[in-house]
């Protein structure tokens, strides 16, 4: 069954241009879908709509959006916050840079509390405690000592594991996620993928993944949607997509990311193995 | 002719010396791309900048090699294209300015320059209005052709590219790689290509220098370090690319053992033979294919008790 279903979403800007026209997509329960594409294909966009995070001067001007069959979304209308979070590219940035790793983990864990309403007031030590927890359970080994840091005293693939800490600590049914790996390095990319793998296993939330990287989408998601200038040109599992591509905009991407070398380059004896 | 950098050290600060590079020894052919391929923290733009003559290195020696068969020496001269192309560019001058800018240096007439700079802009698949344009005014692919015109225009024999593709998306990427292996394949320049992405280097590079906390872990030919990689960091860093594939299954994680300190602590050594009889440094493992030996002491470590 579907968690999150889009119909018709488009995005403008206040002039009027049209940055995302008519995207449908859905996410089922325990599914990475990948949205790739070039930048200004209008991904990133479609990833910050869902959550009211929309630019100033840029908004949706149609469209819906249902999360578990609830539908929160209603052309320019948020009607409801959805129970999804989101994790970003540069987590350092994402990160507040004047407060130590613990004190931005007990602020969210009691801001979730009290919109929790749950077992009354709980203390800060307690929290503590959590927040402990939850970096362990992203794979920080020392989470008293990363507790205790700056996010500028820690490298970025361990912020976007505090990120990703974050963003399950509110046990949403959806993760948005844009970019979460570009900018880190390689090996330090391989083991946030397989977090966000473990994460999907465990928790069994959606997962809307933004990436322009070929490679990431063909080992995390099941499904992806090809986006260019706006508008999604391919929608299909992933096997399809990389096997059977029905677009040529697709064949494009694909061509460029093997690391062969374009047909063109070797007709011309420029490069040939 | 080639570049030779010898024993190169760099150390940043001088309160807390920070050991960027220890010890790098490179050689850049005309005609030829050596990629240095290395993640954040391993020195790779350090050397880029020694390179380039950009920063000078804390001990270690750049030098010119004339090789006894290509003939006449020609200038000496090394020029440099920048990860982030709109940046590289003076946002007040026209693209005009910019890429005739090394000729003005080098005291090239004006009309001399001008047709040097129409050849060049051609040369790079760009249309010579362009020159009228200034830098906000042309697209981040555009931008870096443009980059790669004015470091080509007074002749170099080595161009330092520094993460050429990284900002740029991937159907670019592959067209400004084909641009350089053409010009390349025209010119006899030689590249020092310095990149994060061991995916990337494939399309360019000849040999491949694989660089680990400012050491040189691996160097050899492009074909074997990528199919038949020998270091264990080498290796690592291969296997964590995602493989485009979804049929090939795919678990980057390569646990490499760490000390506390972040070192490596791998148990297999590349380098045939045990390791206290072939000790620290690198050892040929393969025809013109040279990997560090794991298990001998860390340089940096035995100069500072």
């Amino acid at each position: 069954m579907s968690l999150l279903t889009v119909r018709g979403l488009s995005i403008q800007t206040r002039t009027g241009a049209g940055l995302v026209r008519d995207l449908s997509l859905d996410v089922r329960e325990g599914e990475v879908v990948g949205i790739v594409g070039e930048s200004g294909s209008g991904k990133t966009m479609t990833a910050l709509s869902l959550l009211g995070l929309l630019p100033d001067g840029v908004h949706v001007s149609a469209g819906e959006a249902e999360l578990s069959g609830q539908r929160f979304l209603d052309g320019p209308r948020l009607l409801m916050r959805p129970n999804a979070t989101m994790i970003f590219q540069n987590p350092t940035a994402a990160l507040n840079p004047t407060m130590r790793i613990g004190a931005q983990l007990v602020r969210l864990l009691r801001f979730l509390d009290r919109s929790a309403d749950s077992n009354g007031r709980r203390r800060n030590g307690d929290r503590h405690d959590r927040a402990a927890a939850l970096l362990s359970s992203v794979g920080i080994d020392d989470p008293a000592a990363v507790l205790g840091r700056y996010p500028h005293q820690l490298s970025g693939g361990m912020n976007q594991r505090v990120m990703i800490a974050m963003a399950i600590a509110a046990r949403p049914s959806l993760l948005i996620a844009d970019e979460p790996t570009t900018g880190l390095d390689v090996t330090v990319q391989a083991q946030i993928l397989g977090l966000i793998r473990a994460t999907v296993a465990e928790h069994g939330i959606g997962v809307l993944f933004v990436s322009h990287d070929m490679g990431v989408i063909a080992q995390l998601c099941q499904r992806v949607a090809v986006m260019y200038d706006g508008e999604i040109r391919e929608f299909a599992g992933v096997d399809d997509v990389f096997h059977r591509p029905r677009d040529g905009y697709t064949r494009e991407l694909l061509a460029a990311a093997s690391d062969q070398p374009l047909p063109e380059e070797v007709a011309d004896g420029t490069r040939t193995g | 002719m080639e570049l030779v950098l010898a024993d190169i050290e760099v150390v940043y600060g001088k309160r807390r010396r920070n050991h960027a590079v220890r010890g790098v020894t490179l050689r850049v052919r005309r005609g030829e791309t050596l990629a240095v391929v290395g993640e954040s923290g391993s020195g790779k733009t350090t050397i880029a900048k020694v390179a380039a003559g950009l920063q000078r290195a804390t001990s270690g020696t750049v030098t010119w090699r004339v090789a006894g068969d290509d003939g006449a020496a020609g200038p000496q001269r090394v020029h440099m294209v920048f990860q982030h192309p709109v940046q590289s560019l003076d946002p007040s001058w026209r693209i005009r300015r910019s890429v005739k800018e090394p000729l003005r240096h080098l005291g090239v007439a004006d009309d001399e320059a001008d047709r040097l700079v129409r050849r060049l802009i051609t040369d790079v698949g760009l249309d010579p209005e362009i020159l009228d344009r200034y830098p906000r005014e042309v697209s981040g692919g555009q931008a870096q052709r443009v980059a790669v015109a004015r470091a080509l225009v007074a002749d170099p024999q080595i161009v330092v590219l520094d993460e050429p593709t990284a900002s740029l998306d991937q159907t670019v990427r592959g067209r400004i790689l084909a641009l350089l292996a053409d010009l390349q394949q025209r010119t006899g320049v030689g590249y020092l290509m310095i990149t994060h992405d061991i995916s990337s280097v494939r399309r360019l590079a000849t040999r491949i220098a694989v660089m680990y906390r400012g050491l040189i872990v691996e160097n050899g030919p492009a074909a074997a370090v990528l199919d038949d990689p020998r270091h264990p960091y080498t290796q690592a860093l291969i296997s964590a690319v995602p493989v485009a594939d979804p049929r090939v299954a795919w678990d980057g994680v390569v646990a490499l053992p760490r000390h506390p300190d972040g070192t490596l602590a791998v148990t297999s050594c590349p380098v045939p033979g045990p390791c206290h009889e072939h000790g620290p440094g690198l050892h040929e493992v393969g025809p013109d294919h040279v990997a560090g030996c794991t298990k001998a002491d860390d340089p940096q470590k035995a100069a500072t008790p």
